[in-house]
């Protein structure tokens, strides 16, 4: 008899806390999916939400000054991470980082157009509470931080496969690829470097769709029929 | 052994954090803006170098930037500058064109990274003298003045924008 035709039903069950009355639900900070610590991911899990909604929160939660730096640390020191490590491929953890490095962005741009808008309506008081206001506060939070990434144990990585050649993306484009080639140039995302770029030809009356057709006509378009061939 | 990035950001910041103490006493011989200044330059040198040894690019054109905005910031404390907003024209023409030399350092089989640096250098230069007196820049400021007030909406529409299509 195969073990296969008894499959263990708890052991399927063992991640899911609603079928399992002996685990309590535990925060924990997740070991897969961090950006800082991890706690972000951890509470989203806890409360069985959209980390991204929990991580648009936080950065939000900056309008309100560096208290929520200080309770995320003092959250990062208390709570433990979790136990289980759980393996990811290589496709599945560069699919996390482009979705985290989105989440983040729209985060700070969301933050910068609500303090902006306040400070365009008067509302001048935010900026006692930020960061450039300065003053001892301030400086014990990035005492804090410091600390904090001295003592953590990670290198700065080489990245794997980085393209050797600039050229103009055939698949990722919406114009004639030069932002989606750039993007793949860069190891950067796309989407991300195309607003940053929509912005900085408004700020440079529109000098930057110059650049933008200089490389279109100088750059080539990648070849996907070679690349195939190598592969 | 290469350094971690990691630990220079952090003593950068233990260092900046302590002199942001210090400034709230009298004893301080530094501003804020001055801390905020020097934090940003010795924070984009190194990161400039280990970018260049580990061919991270995207890590090099983020330590460029910061490293530029660093020495702007320096300009701006000790100098009076009158023309607050041409700065912002000016400065994102010099960065792009720094931006594109260095990326044309880190891999010099790539000449028009080398282009595009003597274009945005040139155009950053023409900006400080011929465009002044073409009057751009003050085409410029007016349109910086109708777009100041709807910038907050733009940043916060692009947020959102960015945020709903982030699966996409």
């Amino acid at each position: 008899m195969n073990d296969q035709d008894f499959p263990n039903i708890f052991d399927e069950q063992k991640d899911d806390y609603s079928y399992n009355p002996i685990r309590k639900k535990k925060l924990e900070r997740s070991n897969h999916n961090r950006i800082i610590t991890g706690i972000c991911a951890g509470i989203g899990k806890y409360f069985n939400t959209d980390v991204s909604v929990i991580r648009i929160i936080a950065v939000l939660s900056l309008l309100f000054g560096l208290w929520s730096v200080v309770v995320y640390f003092i959250l990062s020191l208390t709570v433990s991470a979790e136990l289980e490590t759980r393996i990811i491929s290589d496709e599945e953890k560069e699919l996390q980082i482009k979705l985290n490095f989105r989440t983040v962005t729209s985060g700070v741009l969301m933050l910068s157009g609500i303090y902006f808008g306040f400070s365009s309506f008067g509302f001048q008081f935010l900026q006692f509470q930020l960061f450039l206001s300065g003053g001892i506060f301030s400086g014990i939070v990035l005492i804090g931080i410091g600390i904090f990434l001295y003592t953590s144990n990670s290198q700065t990585t080489a990245l794997l496969n980085p393209p050797s050649n600039f050229n103009r993306s055939s698949t990722d484009k919406i114009i004639t690829g030069v932002c989606g080639g750039l993007a793949k140039y860069l190891s950067i995302e796309a989407q991300t470097l195309r607003i940053a770029f929509i912005i900085l030809t408004a700020l440079t009356l529109g000098l930057f769709s110059i650049l933008y057709l200089l490389l279109s006509v100088l750059v080539f378009q990648e070849n996907l029929k070679s690349n195939d061939d190598i592969t | 052994m290469m350094i971690s990035l990691k630990k220079i950001t952090g003593i950068i910041l233990i260092v900046s954090g302590l002199l942001f103490v210090l400034e709230s006493f009298p004893i301080s011989f530094l501003s804020a803006n001055e801390i905020i200044s020097y934090s940003l330059l010795a924070f984009g040198i190194p990161a400039v170098y280990i970018s260049l040894n580990l061919g991270n690019r995207a890590l090099l054109v983020f330590a460029s930037i910061v490293f530029m905005i660093g020495i702007l910031l320096l300009i701006q404390i000790n100098y009076e500058i009158i023309d607050t907003r041409g700065i912002v024209f000016v400065s994102i023409l010099l960065i792009t064109g720094s931006i594109s030399f260095m990326l044309f350092l880190e891999n010099t089989s790539q000449k028009i990274f080398l282009l595009l640096a003597v274009v945005f250098l040139l155009l950053g230069y023409l900006s400080v003298t011929m465009f002044k007196k073409m009057g751009l820049l003050i085409l410029s400021n007016k349109i910086a003045n109708y777009a100041e007030d709807i910038w907050p909406i733009a940043l916060l529409l692009t947020g959102l924008f960015l945020f709903l299509n982030r699966k996409k």
